[in-house]
């Protein structure tokens, strides 16, 4: 059963920090989410794969972002997190030069951490013997480490920690974020996620358990949520931090607060190690008790960013829960048509967009929706934006194991 | 700048981040910043590259880069 609040908790959305395939910054991901074009390509690393692209993030450069010393002590995970940190710290106008660190609290989502950094060293460990495996591997592979990194970085002293719950985990570090605000333990949350994990291996393991989009002739087209000829997922990497503060503290300091995360809900399936429930009972449940959380009614919610993978159980089984709990009067998108699914970071990305969709009275299109699965009985974006008045808003996230996870953005 | 030389060079900007347009034989590694983790992967990246293994008196913090190289050059010309 699920439990009902009597008194909604708010907490205001004052900062976003994007790095993602699909740019840097605020301005460039609204610029090609809402444009509604695919950045799947060939990538680099992976020339000879069965499944040999994937969405990546572009023209990052670390040692210029970071410093090099500093870059070469990350794996690329937490150099993207440490990114993403500080574009939500810039965008909230905090200065961590004066803040109150101590109050400050950083929860990421992440669901392979450092894997890329073991892989490389394993590598060298099968190749030349232990004595010539980096020493360094114990503080760049560890998934606590974007957390750490952040903080060492601006100097984010209070509750520090990261979360892991699959493709779960942003949306998951956003709830938890939100109740360390409740709970008083903190009056700031960098809460967001990070994930950096397209490698070899890891990509041979996706396509073989077949959760991959084959379409190697036309990359471009691969992610295509809710499209009839869907038949997998695009890899991607990326970070996505959202800057959380109590309505009242946002206020006094005159903060520009983007939107608020209004509702949280979470919930398992206790079924499948990698197939949703049949009947998406724990996707269910979760976005039952976000609403309950927001104190909301179903017919109040006016968009949904959906997990909307692009594999042919997800969606057909998600648009089923869409219209059960919600109705089929949302207006429905999944951006992971435009950047791939990003795994541990998919659910603090897309929630950062939710809030953009929100905030700007605009949701952007599905990428490659040509024609709607006929199973998908929802009202799915496709095409262009679409502009509505979006008082609140769903982003959902359903993660292997069957951990799920939803938030639910409201209109400042 | 004689081969092992360039190597290390190399290798202190690789693996360590330092601007290698900076470095003298004269620069003391203590001078670069580094902590005990940083002089292992030094340690390591040297037997990787050179097949050596240096101790750490050889790695000392006030040894110079010159110094390293020197150690370096000789373990090399005994080894061949």
């Amino acid at each position: 059963m699920t439990a009902v609040r009597r008194r909604r908790f708010d907490v205001a959305v004052t900062g976003l920090g994007l790095i993602t395939p699909a740019g840097t910054g605020v301005k460039a991901n609204v610029a090609r989410i809402w444009d509604g074009l695919s950045t799947a390509s060939r990538s680099p690393g992976l020339e000879g794969m069965a499944v040999d692209f994937s969405c990546r993030v572009e023209d990052f450069d670390p040692a210029a972002e970071l410093g090099r010393r500093t870059a070469l002590r990350m794996d690329r995970v937490s150099q993207l997190g440490v990114t993403a940190a500080r574009l939500a710290v810039s965008d909230a106008g905090l200065d961590p030069q004066v803040w109150d660190g101590a109050r400050v609290a950083v929860v990421i989502g992440t669901s392979f951490g450092g894997s890329a950094s073991f892989e490389r060293e394993h590598e060298t460990y099968l190749s030349s013997g232990p004595t010539v495996v980096s020493p360094q591997l114990m503080v760049t592979a560890p998934v606590n480490m974007t957390a750490g990194h952040i903080a060492m970085d601006c100097q984010a002293l209070g509750p520090n920690q990261v979360v892991s719950t699959a493709c779960a985990s942003g949306t998951t570090a956003i709830g938890i974020g939100r109740m360390l605000l409740e709970a008083g333990l903190c009056d700031v949350v960098l809460a967001g996620g990070s994930e950096a994990a397209l490698t070899r291996t890891g990509m041979a393991s996706l396509h073989k358990m077949g959760a991959l989009s084959r379409r190697a002739e036309d990359p471009a087209a691969a992610s295509r949520p809710f499209d009839a000829h869907r038949d997998g997922f695009v890899a991607g990497e990326g970070a996505g931090v959202l800057v959380l503060e109590r309505e009242a503290d946002a206020h006094a300091r005159g903060a520009r607060v983007r939107a608020r995360i209004s509702g949280f809900g979470a919930s398992a399936d206790g079924f499948h190690a990698s197939a949703p429930h049949p009947t998406g009972d724990g996707a269910e449940r979760a976005m039952r008790a976000a609403l309950a959380d927001a104190c909301l009614d179903p017919a109040e919610v006016a968009h949904v960013n959906a997990h909307g993978t692009s594999t042919p159980k997800n969606d057909v089984t998600e648009a089923a829960v869409i219209r059960r709990v919600i109705g089929d009067h949302p207006l429905v998108t999944s951006t992971k048509g435009v950047i791939g699914h990003l795994i541990g970071a998919a659910g603090a990305v897309e929630a950062a967009y939710t809030v953009l969709a929100v905030e700007q009275g605009s949701v952007p299109p599905t990428a490659n929706l040509e024609r709607v699965d006929p199973q998908v009985e929802i009202d799915v974006v496709a095409g262009a934006p679409r502009t509505a008045t979006i008082g609140a808003a769903m982003s959902n996230s359903f993660g292997f194991g069957g951990q799920n996870a939803a938030v639910v953005v409201t209109a400042a | 700048m004689n081969d092992v030389q360039d190597r290390f060079y190399s290798l202190l900007g690789a693996k360590i981040g330092v601007e290698t347009e900076s470095l003298t034989e004269g620069t003391t590694l203590e001078s670069l910043d580094l902590d005990s983790l940083l002089i292992v992967e030094i340690s390591v990246a040297v037997e990787k590259e050179f097949g050596v293994v240096l101790d750490e008196l050889q790695l000392a913090p006030e040894r110079t880069v010159g110094e390293v190289v020197g150690t370096l050059d000789g373990r090399l010309k005994a080894a061949s």
